[in-house]
């Protein structure tokens, strides 16, 4: 072949330049550890390593939802915690003070306690974290979900939100608990509060739900009428206030309702005078009303005796004194629900008040009895709360490992794709270099060789 | 004859053969030049009575040594190289401007989302609120920054193509000159060498510029096409090119002969030209579509989700991002052609941007109808008789065009691009931290008094949400909140609490106890504005238990909607192909694709840049091998010419001793 001294010239520069340009890109290669530098090198694989930089980049975000999530949970696990003890300590204190043998003074220390146990709930109830936020206030976290009423009761204005984060691809866990689900929503025991027209007169116990289809059946009628439902209870005492002999008379009593959409009266039968024949004794009077034929409940009325031993008279409704028909009514409302502070609020109340007289004290242990009752549905209700964030913090945990399997995974992958074998590159490094030093050396003795030289 | 003569005539064959010589070694680096070489001869032989007596040499010609189909492979493979070399150069820099951890959009995407993952978190918190606007302007700007990388880019290819026209005039001019004096050269039976050599380099540098196609002629003269055929050369007779805006809203330029008025853009193959022109069309402008799409879906989808929530005040979510049909950016999206004939002005607004495509369209009147081409797959999308009706709805492909005045003629051409400018156009106007709508704007209360078990979830806005119908959902309405009612008897849920002027349905919805739920309510208003919700409830409701849903009112630590911005990310926003309307493209998939796209033309080009150097090497080896000049051989030939004329001389001298001799006598 002939070979022109041009192409002797440039044939050489151009292999010197390619071995030259390789060499420099193996030395990119090198020094950024990477084996694709742009997508034309592989398109393929620089698609495939975009895919995988964005999924470590959600990992990533999900890992850090993660982590606050369980900080999140961890902070309140540790005050459904303290509320707990609070509120077994509550139910502790409740069934001491059922003790019998109590004086109002006994009974007045117990209630500085429970005060201060009231207080502390709703001080835990109404906690803020870090950035102020109040935790269990739903969504409208900035405002003190449980208000302190001007009577000492809290009310709650919050609202039922959670608060949800993403852990993984269109996986929510929530990592908060509304205030609502925490301490409002709670069963109370009787499903019903009742009142009393004239607490000095008579007073109405708790009450006791017997038989929940009737309860259900009862209301069932009324479900059209907004809250509350209340059924009136009125107490007739029909004895005569102007015989001689009075209050010395026969006790007589009727008992009758009224339906919460005003209908009725109801004429009640099953009432019993429980303790007719020892009431001077005793100091009270209880009458045992049984409904639960009606709607499901039966109550204890109890009437304190004057100092002479005598039931007291129904009351004095005209305020013209006592006469015959005198009327005292109470009110049995429908609440299905029974907040923990209302409970230990209501506990408090109750044992500010005197309780001296043998119906006072009889009365008191009635309400006791319910007030537990709803301490310990609250109790359980925060036992299933914490077992939720305890279910939800081993999600978030188990998640979180599932999320560094993938992300190591990820990584090993993208070692592969993209990553440098660094014993192959640099073995080629100095192949190449060699080669470039031999085409350089030859270069120059080869273009050296004229005939000229030689003239 | 005498001695002397036979000398004299070796003497000046060498001279000539030396001086050859000396012309080769003097132009072993001239670009293009071809050796020449002496083709020597004897003289007329004399007869004699003894037969026939030498009278000498003489120089027949001065060859060159070239070879036409060698000649003619170098040009094509340098056309070749040159037309990949200048596609490479260009795509190289598309390829590391749109990957590029630096510049890639989807760097930008994952902050942004990733700021308002972390805003959700503490929805409330001004510093993730501002970290939120700051990402959403990073986002916004780094939209802005590759639609101007892109658009320098292709304005340095409008500048590249203006000169290289420039060169190819200045070259025809050139060839067509040499062409002349060939042609007298050939007339006159001569071969022109040195002429033929620089007319050879000058197709050749031609032809790196622009594809060409050369036939030569007998009488020597060469006639040069370009394109499919269209005369550039013919003898002496040049017919220029020129450039004007093509009607694309002044991305592109059209490569025109105005003699004849013919458009060469689209056929114009090969050279440097071909390269660019090729990456203009193929990659400059569908990146730039692909890029305004993404950000056209990328403002929108945000703002409307903005719509869709309530911000820290309880207001409805304002715009984020601005908004996408602005009256200039409508108007900008349609060109009309320089040479129409009608009044329409048009404009095109975006509908519906799941539907967009990245192409071009082109709307013609022609014949009493009008035609909406899109140009990426030559469909017809839509046709009508003319006259243009007042809104044209384009509902496959996600835009109308909207006649503003005029009226169109027959003849017309309007380009329109949809999507070209709104990378530029994307910016965010949402300056208030606050107003970032995170919260939803309902939410459910189960009431305490219920009877039942069961649970709810919170309601969900299932309809797009504007001013229209956001009024609906507020207090000030009075249609919430809304109570649902369980009718045990009926099993059904009954909204109650309706206010005056709206219509619920279903009235009653039914509803199966103990298990899954899902209710969907529409409420519409007087004015047929409406809204849809849905709402899951499960469990087992007593007769009468109720449930309100009720406006969201200070539920500043709500994050749904957030969180609905956040699923944005990975949602399937953007249509996959021109040729299906499934919406199956998330933001990150729809612009991983065209980066892979690219580098896979990058890739191609490349490997294509390698194939054709070494072919052009290949054909310069050859070239050489027959033309090229060897320092080597020329210096033997400068001993051997050199010897032949000093034994020339020496001829002179010995017949001159003759002549003395006979003197002497």
């Amino acid at each position: 072949m002939r070979v022109s001294t041009n192409l002797a010239f440039s044939g050489g520069i151009n292999t010197i330049q390619d071995v030259y340009s390789d060499l420099l890109r193996t030395q990119e290669q090198i020094s950024t550890g990477k084996r694709v530098l742009t997508p034309a090198d592989d398109p393929v694989a620089a698609t495939r390593i975009l895919n995988i930089q964005q999924d470590n980049a959600l990992l990533d975000r999900y890992r850090s939802n993660i982590t606050l999530g369980i900080n999140n949970l961890s902070e309140e696990e540790a005050l459904l915690n303290s509320v707990t003890i609070a509120t077994q300590r509550l139910e502790e204190l409740a069934i001491q003070s059922g003790d019998g043998i109590l004086s109002n003074q006994d009974r007045l220390a117990i209630a500085l306690e429970t005060q201060e146990i009231y207080e502390q709930l709703t001080a835990i109830a109404n906690s803020q974290n870090a950035r102020g936020e109040y935790l269990f206030a739903g969504s409208q976290a900035d405002q003190q979900p449980f208000r302190i009423q001007p009577d000492g009761s809290v009310l709650y204005l919050g609202d039922q939100s959670g608060r949800d984060v993403e852990i993984a691809g269109g996986s929510f866990i929530s990592i908060r608990d509304s205030g609502y689900n925490v301490f409002q929503n709670i069963r109370n025991e009787s499903r019903v509060v009742t009142s009393s027209s004239n607490a000095a007169l008579a007073q109405i116990g708790a009450g006791e739900l017997i038989d929940e289809t009737a309860f259900d059946n009862y209301y069932d009628a009324f479900a059209g009428l907004p809250a509350p439902q209340i059924t009136n209870l009125s107490l007739i005492d029909n004895r005569d206030a102007t015989d001689p002999n009075f209050p010395d008379v026969p006790l007589n009593y009727t008992l009758q309702y009224t339906r919460p959409d005003g209908s009725g009266p109801v004429a009640v039968t099953n009432f019993n005078l429980v303790n007719q024949t020892t009431v001077d004794a005793d100091g009270f009077l209880e009458i045992e009303v049984d409904l639960t034929a009606d709607f499901g409940q039966k109550f204890s009325i109890y009437i304190p005796t004057d100092s002479d031993g005598f039931v007291r008279g129904a009351g004095d409704a005209d305020g013209a004194g006592p006469g015959v028909g005198e009327t005292t009514q109470f009110a049995i409302q429908r609440q299905e629900s029974r907040g923990l502070l209302a409970t230990a609020f209501e506990l408090t109340q109750l044992l500010n008040q005197p309780a001296e007289s043998p119906s006072a004290n009889q009365y008191l242990s009635d309400r006791l009895g319910a007030i537990i009752s709803n301490l310990n549905n609250a109790g359980r209700n925060i036992d299933n709360v914490t077992a939720s964030i305890g279910a939800r913090i081993n999600i978030l945990e188990s998640t979180d490992f599932l999320h560094e399997d993938s992300q190591i995974f990820n990584e090993d992958a993208l070692s592969q794709i993209e990553g440098l074998d660094y014993a192959a590159a640099l073995s080629q490094l100095s192949l190449q270099q060699t080669i470039l030093e031999a085409a350089q050396t030859s270069y120059v003795q080869v273009t050296q060789l004229s005939l000229f030289d030689r003239l | 004859m005498s001695l002397i003569n036979i000398a004299l005539s070796g003497l000046r064959s060498s001279q000539t053969s030396l001086a050859t010589t000396g012309h080769n070694i003097s132009n072993t680096n001239t670009e293009g030049y071809s050796r020449q070489r002496t083709e020597q001869e004897t003289q007329q032989p004399r007869f004699t009575g003894g037969g026939f007596v030498g009278t000498g040499t003489r120089i027949v010609s001065v060859d060159r040594l070239s070879n036409e189909f060698i000649n003619e492979e170098l040009r094509s493979a340098g056309e070749n190289l040159a037309e990949s070399e200048a596609f490479l150069d260009q795509v190289q820099q598309l390829d590391s401007l749109l990957a590029s951890s630096n510049t890639s959009l989807t760097s930008s995407l994952e902050r942004f989302f990733g700021s308002l993952s972390t805003a959700a978190e503490d929805p409330q918190s001004t510093t993730t609120r501002q970290l939120v606007l700051s990402e959403a302007s990073g986002l916004a700007e780094r939209f802005n920054i590759l639609y101007q990388e892109l658009n320098e880019q292709n304005s340095f290819v409008n500048n590249q193509t203006e000169a290289i026209i420039e060169q190819v005039n200045q070259l025809a001019n050139n060839i067509s000159g040499i062409n002349a004096a060939v042609a007298t050269s050939f007339a006159n039976g001569r071969q022109p060498n040195d002429l033929l050599d620089s007319r050879d380099q000058a197709i050749r540098d031609l032809s790196n510029l622009v594809g060409l196609s050369v036939v030569e002629q007998s009488n020597g003269v060469v006639n040069l096409f370009i394109g499919t055929g269209q005369p550039l050369v013919v003898g002496e007779q040049v017919t220029e090119l020129a450039i004007r805006p093509a009607l694309d809203s002044n991305f592109q330029l059209d490569v025109i002969q105005p003699t004849s008025g013919t458009v060469l853009t689209g056929i114009i193959t090969g050279g440097e030209l071909g390269g660019l022109l090729d990456f203009q069309r193929g990659l400059i402008t569908t990146s730039l579509n692909e890029l305004g799409r993404l950000a056209l879906v990328t403002a929108d989808a945000l703002n409307q989700q903005q719509a869709r929530g309530l911000d820290l005040d309880g207001n409805f979510g304002v715009n984020i991002f601005n908004d996408i049909n602005t009256q200039r950016s409508a108007e900008n999206r349609v060109t009309a052609s320089a040479d129409n004939l009608g009044t329409a002005r048009l404009q095109v607004n975006i509908t519906e941007t799941g539907q967009l495509t990245a192409s071009d369209y082109e709307l013609r009147i022609i014949g009493g109808t009008y035609e909406l081409l899109r140009l990426e797959d030559e469909t017809l999308v839509a046709s009508g008789a003319t006259p243009l009706p007042g809104t044209l709805t384009i509902a496959g492909e996600g835009f109308d065009i909207q006649l503003n005045s005029g009226a169109v003629s027959d003849g017309d051409i309007f380009f329109i691009s949809p999507t070209r400018r709104a990378a530029d156009d994307i910016q965010r106007v949402l300056n208030e931290t606050s107003q970032l709508a995170f919260a939803a704007p309902l939410r459910s209360t189960i009431s305490e008094d219920n009877r039942g078990e069961f649970t709810i979830s919170d309601p969900r806005i299932v309809s797009d949400l504007d001013p229209s119908n956001q009024s609906i959902l507020t207090t000030a309405s009075g249609t919430f909140p809304l109570t649902l009612v369980f009718d045990e008897a009926a099993n059904t849920f009954n909204v109650t609490g309706v206010a005056a002027g709206f219509t619920v349905t279903p009235a009653a919805a039914p509803f199966v106890s103990g298990i899954g739920n899902l209710l969907t309510f529409n409420i519409t208003d007087a004015g047929g504005n409406s809204v849809d919700f849905e709402i899951d409830i499960s469990g087992r409701p007593e007769n009468a238990d109720t449930l309100t849903i009720s406006f969201n009112e200070n539920g500043v630590a709500d994050n749904r909607n957030a969180l609905a911005q956040v699923a944005l990310q990975t949602s399937n926003l953007i249509r996959g192909t021109a040729a299906s309307t499934t919406v199956s493209q998330s933001l990150v998939d729809s612009y991983g694709q065209l980066v892979e796209n690219i580098g896979v033309v990058t890739s191609q080009k490349s490997i294509e840049v390698e194939a054709n150097q070494s072919i052009f090497d290949q054909s310069f080896t050859n070239r050489e091998e027959i033309s090229g000049v060897n320092l080597d051989e020329e210096a033997s030939n400068l001993i051997r010419f050199e010897q032949a004329y000093n034994a020339a001389t020496q001829v002179i001298s010995v017949a001159r001793q003759l002549f003395d001799r006979i003197l002497q006598i």
